[in-house]
């Protein structure tokens, strides 16, 4: 009953939250998982489909009959962050007008994104760290008064996640994450020559936050494995410091495999929740396919974006590499498209 | 399988809120939104007309005037990346100053330097027309809120009328016996170093460090000073009318010789 009651407020929350945002930031997939290259390629819909051999499970549920003891560090980092480190490379050299310069000519929305983490799972638990992650979204608008839109925060995190099967039925699993997180982020639009005369416009605001994220899936006896399944982030049960612009989100999807017509591909039709009244936007359709368990591809595409995910791992050695395309709004009459090659190295034990 | 039912619910009344919330409604996307589009796809014609419309509407709108001034500017190529060259010199300019111990008129030489390559660095106006959109702009933007970036704005669109009035001298008509009257060329003038003082005063407005407002303030009490002697100097010939063109006026305009 205490499950239920909570579940029903979780949707009410879900329910009456909106969306907020600055416009122009490109913030749609800012905070989805992103521990493993495949994670962050998948980007939403890794709630909703089950994890390498050698990956974690986004949704703790799916951890409930999950069968494997392993390490891994991990770190990704993609094309776009390196861009982004050309501007420091700039900043040390003292050419505060190259890399002003460099910022000024750039008309496209940029979104860059590295991380680090590490964790152990351990059957139906993981428990893990993420030192850092980063991510930095802008864009700069009007040459002649130019008025930026930035998103941009550095965090660290731990967490554990646990799944756990009911004791109803096997296929009920139902799985909690849990993540405090500590970061420094610029969540703001300003205008360039304000913060030329007067750095402090750009306000860099700090926040602590500890989440609890459930997730639940109910699947039913098949050679093909379907799963439905739904999950809840960024639910915070506790918050110190600035408010940061994110609301809970909700997030639904249905998983199968192919049994034994093509073993190892499993594929999810993920719902999700984002700005806009066309479903179309809603739904994306993800597919994973693991070779044995040494290599994996992932592709995930849906109206606005396109993904495709490649690694694998030698003895303890993991390295990959991804490519994605994303439609990016900038208002209601312009759009951008965003690309990004993300690598990954790693080790797994 | 009640778990089940339940799941199924929420999912229905998710996908519920979603068909209810969304895209912005029409009325919420506002006329400045429509123009900062316009005037990124580089529409600058059509951004000033759907803004000039939107400020007589709300006049006291500051960001409706920031994107007017802003439209009026870009379409004629005063743009920040326009700058750099003028900002690189400004900020290197300590580099290249030569040391104390040398001759004084490698100073006069280095700061004659520095002056004419700022001053190649600042935008060209093209023709009349442009000159008459940046001074549109820069009354629209003197008409609004101030903050440290309009004052800036308005600064650096000072600085181009400035250099488009003074490579465009006022031209002087001379009558017979190199009689010219001196009132129309002291109004132009007048207008200029107003033009200057008053960028100097809008970088004032801005600054917010010491020793830049130090400076500034130095720099403000120098133009008082030159432009109170040249109003003495007119004075002299406005008194006069129609008077013998002065040697320094006919150097300038290479007339009478």
């Amino acid at each position: 009953m205490i499950k239920r009651n909570f579940l029903m407020i979780s949707a009410l929350i879900l329910s009456l939250s909106a969306q907020a945002s600055i416009q122009g930031v490109p913030t749609a997939t800012s905070n989805a998982p992103s521990l493993t290259l495949h994670q962050r390629n998948l980007d939403r819909s890794c709630f909703s489909i089950r994890a390498t051999s050698f990956d974690l499970d986004c949704n703790p549920a799916f951890l409930a009959d999950s069968e494997k003891r392993l390490i891994r560090l991990n770190s990704i980092g993609d094309d776009n962050a390196l861009s982004l480190d050309e501007y420091r490379e700039s900043l040390d050299r003292d050419d505060v007008i190259g890399a002003a310069d460099k910022f000024l000519n750039n008309k496209e929305p940029v979104q860059a994104h590295a991380s680090a983490a590490a964790w152990y799972q351990n059957n139906w638990w993981a428990v893990g760290v993420v030192p850092v992650r980063a991510s930095v979204s802008y864009l700069n608008r009007n040459p002649a008064y130019p008025e930026i839109s930035a998103y941009a925060f550095q965090e660290s995190e731990v967490f554990a996640k646990v799944g756990l099967l009911s004791t109803e039925s096997q296929n009920i699993k139902f799985g909690i994450q849990t993540r405090y997180v500590q970061r420094d982020f610029i969540y703001q639009k300003f205008y360039a020559l304000d913060a030329v005369l007067d750095p402090e416009v750009i306000e860099v605001k700090s926040n602590k936050a500890l989440y609890i994220e459930p997730g639940f899936a109910f699947s039913w006896d098949s050679e093909y494995e379907p799963v439905f399944s739904w999950m809840i982030t960024d639910l915070p049960v506790f918050q110190e410091g600035d408010k940061i612009q994110r609301q809970p989100k909700s997030d639904f999807g249905f998983s199968s495999s192919f049994g034994s017509l093509i073993p190892g591909l499993r594929t999810t039709t993920h719902y999700h929740r984002r700005a806009g009244t066309d479903i179309s936007r809603h739904l994306s359709w993800s597919a994973l396919y693991e070779v044995k368990d040494f290599a994996a591809v992932s592709v995930h595409s849906g109206r606005d974006i396109f993904g495709i995910a490649i690694d694998g791992r030698i003895s303890v050695f993991v390295a990959g590499i991804s490519y994605r395309n994303e439609k990016f709004e900038i208002d209601s009459w312009t759009s951008s498209r965003v690309r990004s090659t993300t690598a990954e190295i790693g080790l797994t034990f | 399988m009640n778990s089940f039912v339940l799941f199924i619910f929420l999912l229905s009344l998710s996908f519920q809120s979603a068909c209810t919330s969304g895209k912005p409604a029409a009325e919420d996307v506002t006329s400045n939104d429509r123009a900062l589009a316009l005037i990124d796809q580089r529409n600058y014609d059509q951004a000033i007309q759907l803004l000039k419309i939107e400020l007589e509407k709300s006049p006291e709108n500051t960001e409706t005037r920031i994107l007017l001034a802003s439209a009026l500017a870009g379409k004629n190529g005063v743009v920040m990346t326009q700058f750099t060259q003028l900002a690189r010199t400004l900020i290197e300019k300590n580099q290249t100053q030569p040391d104390a111990n040398s001759e004084k008129w490698q100073g006069l030489e280095w700061q004659l330097k520095l002056a004419r390559t700022a001053f190649e660095g600042i935008p060209t106006l093209d023709g009349g027309e442009a000159y008459q959109d940046l001074t549109t702009a820069l009354q629209v933007l003197i008409e609004s809120a101030d903050s440290p970036g309009i004052h800036l704005f308005r600064a650096i669109l000072r600085l181009v009328i400035f250099k488009y009035e003074i490579t465009h001298p006022y031209k002087l008509e001379f009558h017979e016996g190199c009689m010219v009257d001196i009132k129309p060329l002291h109004a132009w003038f007048n207008k200029v170093t107003s033009n200057l003082q008053s960028l100097v005063a809008d970088l004032l407005g801005g600054v917010k460090d010491q020793k830049s407002q130090d400076d500034l303030e130095k720099l403000y009490a120098k133009i008082l000073k030159a432009r109170e002697s040249i109003e003495d100097t007119f004075a002299m010939f406005d008194e006069n009318g129609v008077t013998d063109a002065p040697k320094i006026v006919r150097k300038f305009y290479g007339a009478c010789e």
